[in-house]
């Protein structure tokens, strides 16, 4: 995807101004910044869910395999653009229902296509083992971490070619993190992963190009899990700085 | 030697406490005695129509049509579910319609306020108000007659905010991250609100259908002006007048016959156990998280 000169704006305030990037296919693209910072408006633009709101005015081009995502229907783009919230929010329903959402929505698949694309969403998204005894069981029943584990599995029934990912480990503990932050790892083989994140630590361990989104503005990107050690920016400084004191 | 400060600081400290003790314990009494008020006031009109309504109550009133003066009440009691499920037929769709409409437009908070203002002023308008409007407008200008369209239609204007209002508050409790998921996954509208708020949102649209019913079973006045009364059932929705238990309340115990007495205080039991029968259920299923 590339996107650029894209702006925000809700009423008289700025909410993203200029910015300019380039997401790379299979790679974990990683926004890091301060909360505030504009993190999860970037990404409801990908996916043009900032439209949802009328306050926002979003002006600049994104493109999305080369065509520009206003040229996708809203509901064909939000197919190809995946989107996993920051706190686990499965749907009042059983762990197949949740994952099966997104394609009931398109209409009839049948049952045997159905359960085949159930569990295999499940297994890419690391659930299947702990929960196949029981597919019927309410997904509330289970932990935070699969939980948030099966909100991916739900965005990936679907096959998108971008998969989002706004602080997704920001409400859990440390070991659901960690497999949350391998399961990124395995995610980017078959899907270009767009992560959001205040956490450093993680964008260290996982990230392959990283920008830092300030006020608004990309003030620092560049590729590599060391980038954000060698840069020479002050104000990426500064927020390391600040994280790390 | 003692300090004048603290000593002083001590007594004015205590005096407040004293103060706030008694007016803590004076409101406490008083709200006690209005509670017991309010539960004497109940009690005695339950007891009253208990007493008067039970001992006349007979079973043949339950299967035989009547006059109020003669006979037994089972067209009223049709009647009255007939009106009341004609109401149903008007307000539901319309106003779960609205809440959604309400809970999922992106459009100015405007439309929203006055549409809200709307409804806060349709609940509090005089039941008689609406039975003028249904009279003026449906019995005489639709030509609709005293009949079981023109009634169920001025109980579904009441009903109507009862309704919207409770589905709305119940919708709005649907969590905004779900529904924003939902479009994530490609959702449309009316799929975020069939497969999202409609099933969440469910009992609270229950219980607030189930209160408008209870409500609307008890209403008289807007159905002296639109329904009027048949010693029968109704033919037909148009034209064709229909019974009601609240007008054997209000007719027949005005009437010199002890027999007419009986009826009413039986219509009034029965009105009175449907209602808190129904308001009860809305409680229960409104409280229940699914």
């Amino acid at each position: 995807m590339e996107i650029s000169k894209l702006s925000v704006r809700a009423g008289q305030k700025t909410i993203l101004d200029n910015v300019d990037i380039n997401i790379y296919r299979n790679r974990v693209n990683t926004i890091v910044g301060p909360s505030g910072g504009g993190k999860s408006t970037f990404l409801k633009c990908l996916n043009r869910l900032a439209e949802l709101d009328r306050n926002y005015r979003v002006t600049g081009e994104i493109f999305l395999e080369g065509k520009n995502v206003r040229e996708y229907g809203e509901i064909e783009l939000r197919r190809r653009v995946g989107m996993v919230f920051q706190r686990p929010n499965p749907f009042p329903m059983s762990v197949y229902d949740n994952v099966a959402f997104g394609l009931r929505l398109q209409g009839n698949v049948k049952k045997d296509e159905m359960d085949m694309m159930v569990s295999s969403s499940l297994q890419e998204a690391g659930l299947f083992d702990e929960v196949s005894d029981n597919l019927k069981r309410p997904a509330s029943t289970l932990s935070g971490g699969q939980q948030q584990r099966l909100c991916i599995a739900r965005a990936l029934i679907l096959r998108p070619a971008v998969l989002m990912l706004d602080e997704p480990t920001s409400s859990l503990d440390p070991v659901a993190k960690g497999k949350i932050e391998e399961l990124m790892l395995e995610l980017k083989e078959r899907y270009t992963v767009v992560l959001v994140t205040h956490d450093i630590g993680q964008a260290r361990k996982v990230s392959d190009y990283t920008s830092l989104l300030f006020n608004g503005k990309i003030v620092a990107s560049g590729e590599g899990k060391d980038f954000l050690e060698r840069t020479s920016d002050d104000t990426m400084k500064a927020f390391l700085g600040d994280l790390t004191a | 030697m003692i300090n004048l400060r603290d000593h002083h600081e001590k007594e004015i400290k205590w005096k407040n406490s004293t103060l706030r003790n008694v007016k803590n314990q004076g409101a406490k009494i008083a709200g006690f005695f209005a509670l017991l008020f309010m539960l004497a006031v109940l009690v005695s009109i339950f007891g009253y129509i208990l007493h008067g309504g039970a001992s006349h109550i007979t079973l043949r009133m339950f299967t035989t049509y009547g006059n109020t003066t003669t006979g037994g009440l089972l067209n009223a009691i049709i009647g009255t579910w007939l009106l009341v499920g004609m109401g149903l037929l008007f307000s539901v769709p319309s106003g779960v319609l609205g809440a959604l409409y309400n809970v999922q437009s992106t459009s100015s908070t405007r439309i929203r306020s006055v549409t809200r203002l709307f409804t806060d002023i349709l609940t509090s308008v005089p039941s008689i108000v609406i039975g003028l409007f249904g009279y003026l407008v449906l019995v005489i200008r639709f030509d609709m007659g005293f009949s079981l369209l023109a009634g169920g239609i001025a109980l579904g204007i009441m009903m109507l905010p009862y309704v919207m209002r409770i589905s709305e508050i119940s919708m709005k409790n649907v969590p905004q991250e779900q529904v924003n998921n939902a479009y994530a996954l490609g959702a449309d509208r009316i799929q975020v609100a069939s497969r999202i708020y409609l099933p969440q949102a469910r009992a609270g649209i229950i219980s607030g259908i189930l209160l408008a019913i209870g409500i609307a079973a008890g209403e008289t006045a807007q159905l002296l002006y639109t329904a009027g009364w048949n010693n029968a059932l109704p033919s037909g929705f148009m034209k064709s007048q229909v019974a009601y238990l609240t007008y054997v309340v209000w007719y027949g115990i005005n009437q010199p016959s002890s027999y007419a007495h009986e009826l009413a205080f039986a219509s009034a039991l029965i009105l009175i156990i449907m209602v808190t029968v129904l308001i009860s259920i809305s409680k229960f299923v409104g409280r229940k998280r699914v």
